[in-house]
């Protein structure tokens, strides 16, 4: 977005900065409940959890080679992690990483949307009682009606935003869904707790 | 839309708030326009043309494939971006927005109560008249306003026909009438909480 429009809460939200953190927790997380499960040893688990950082410049210069961005993140982070790096994004396959990112990204937009649009709803409703008693005319395709008041026209406006809440709502919900199920939904080479894990711990 | 529809200069019931040190134009140092509004109808453009490529996004190959990650990428971000954006802006317009209800009421009279013919012809139905009479009537009255520029009450007050039935004092009655307002306070009293 060009920066006439760019607001910083949200614009830190869509950064690479804050996408590779999200990814490092997604992983983390999955270490954390692979070692409760006995596939990884509690002490890599720890290490991952303990060294686990990234550096957006250097991964940018790896994919360059890769041509593949998780796998240029991997080898950047494994570069912290050290030995225990082996079970990093361990049995799971990028989509598990990306998909489940942008579905907290997107949370964490909606967050800010939401609050924007209670803000609106919130002035929609003081103006529309403040004009309550204002008398004008109504108009239908454009030519006089009847009369109507200034707040009640606002109220409709007022009401249409509430309903807007409702389906952004709806929306929240749906898109707040974690899939970490391995590259074709199997679970082939991961335990569907970690999935279960995952989901609530972001 | 709304605004700048109610913010033409001919009909000026509400406007933006416009700053002391704001331009509304490098040619013409009158103007003040709704800009705010005009680019919250720009930014809603923008921000519907994601509906196409989300939508397309749904598509994958088998058991999925890359091709929605570039969407994703380019407009994820932006779309939500413009989105914060335009909500904010809509929040201070809102909050800043003027009223004129001075010029609201002389909107609403301009054509001496022709907004009233409902109620007019709801009252000569009650006196006896059928529906297609009574509509008949006040159309005539109607278009007399609207084809001469008229005062509809005036006009209305010389209609032979309906003077049979209702004199001018209840016509005016009628047309002064705010009863509308009463229904209003139900609607902000049982609705809006």
């Amino acid at each position: 977005m060009i920066p006439r429009y760019n607001r910083p809460k949200i614009e830190k939200i869509w950064s690479l900065e804050n996408k590779f953190t999200i990814w490092t927790e997604i992983e983390c997380l999955i270490a954390e409940k692979q070692a409760m499960l006995g596939v990884i040893p509690k002490k890599a688990s720890k290490e991952i959890r303990n060294k686990a950082k990234f550096n957006v410049k250097e991964i940018e210069k790896i994919e360059k080679e890769t041509k593949h961005d998780v796998v240029a993140y991997i080898n950047n982070v494994s570069k912290y992690i050290g030995d225990s790096s082996k079970y990093f994004h361990f049995g799971v396959t990028s989509s598990d990483i990306i998909d489940t990112s942008f579905s907290v990204q997107l949370k964490q937009t909606s967050e800010i949307i939401r609050k924007n649009l209670v803000e609106c709803i919130q002035s929609l409703k003081i103006k529309s009682k403040k004009y309550k008693d204002t008398l004008m005319i109504g108009r239908s395709h454009g030519i006089h009606a009847e009369p109507i008041t200034f707040g009640l026209k606002l109220s409709s406006f007022y009401f249409e935003f509430k309903r807007n809440l409702e389906r952004l709502d709806q929306a929240i919900n749906e898109i707040s869904v974690c899939a970490i199920s391995g590259p074709v939904g199997t679970f082939n080479s991961i335990d569907p707790r970690v999935q279960d894990y995952v989901a609530k711990k972001t | 839309m709304e605004i700048r529809n109610l913010q033409k200069t001919e009909v000026l019931e509400v406007e933006e708030s416009f700053s002391s040190n704001q331009k509304g134009s490098s040619a013409m140092p009158h103007k003040r326009n709704p800009v705010l509004s005009e680019n919250l109808t720009g930014i809603s453009r923008y921000i519907r043309s994601g509906v196409i490529p989300s939508l397309e996004n749904v598509v994958l190959w088998h058991e999925r494939d890359i091709s929605h990650s570039s969407v994703e990428r380019i407009m994820t971000p932006d779309i939500s971006i413009a989105t914060d954006f335009a909500l904010n802006r809509l929040n201070g317009i809102i909050k800043n927005l003027k009223v004129y209800p001075k010029n609201m009421l002389k909107n609403l009279n301009m054509l001496g109560g022709l907004h009233r013919t409902h109620n007019i012809m709801l009252k000569l139905i009650e006196k006896g008249l059928k529906r297609q009479q009574a509509y008949k009537i006040v159309q005539e009255s109607a278009m007399e306003t609207w084809n001469n520029n008229k005062n509809f009450s005036q006009v209305f007050q010389k209609n032979k026909e309906l003077n049979k039935i209702l004199n001018s004092k209840e016509i005016v009655k009628i047309i002064k009438d705010d009863n509308d307002l009463k229904k209003i306070d139900w609607i902000f009293k049982n609705k809006i909480k």
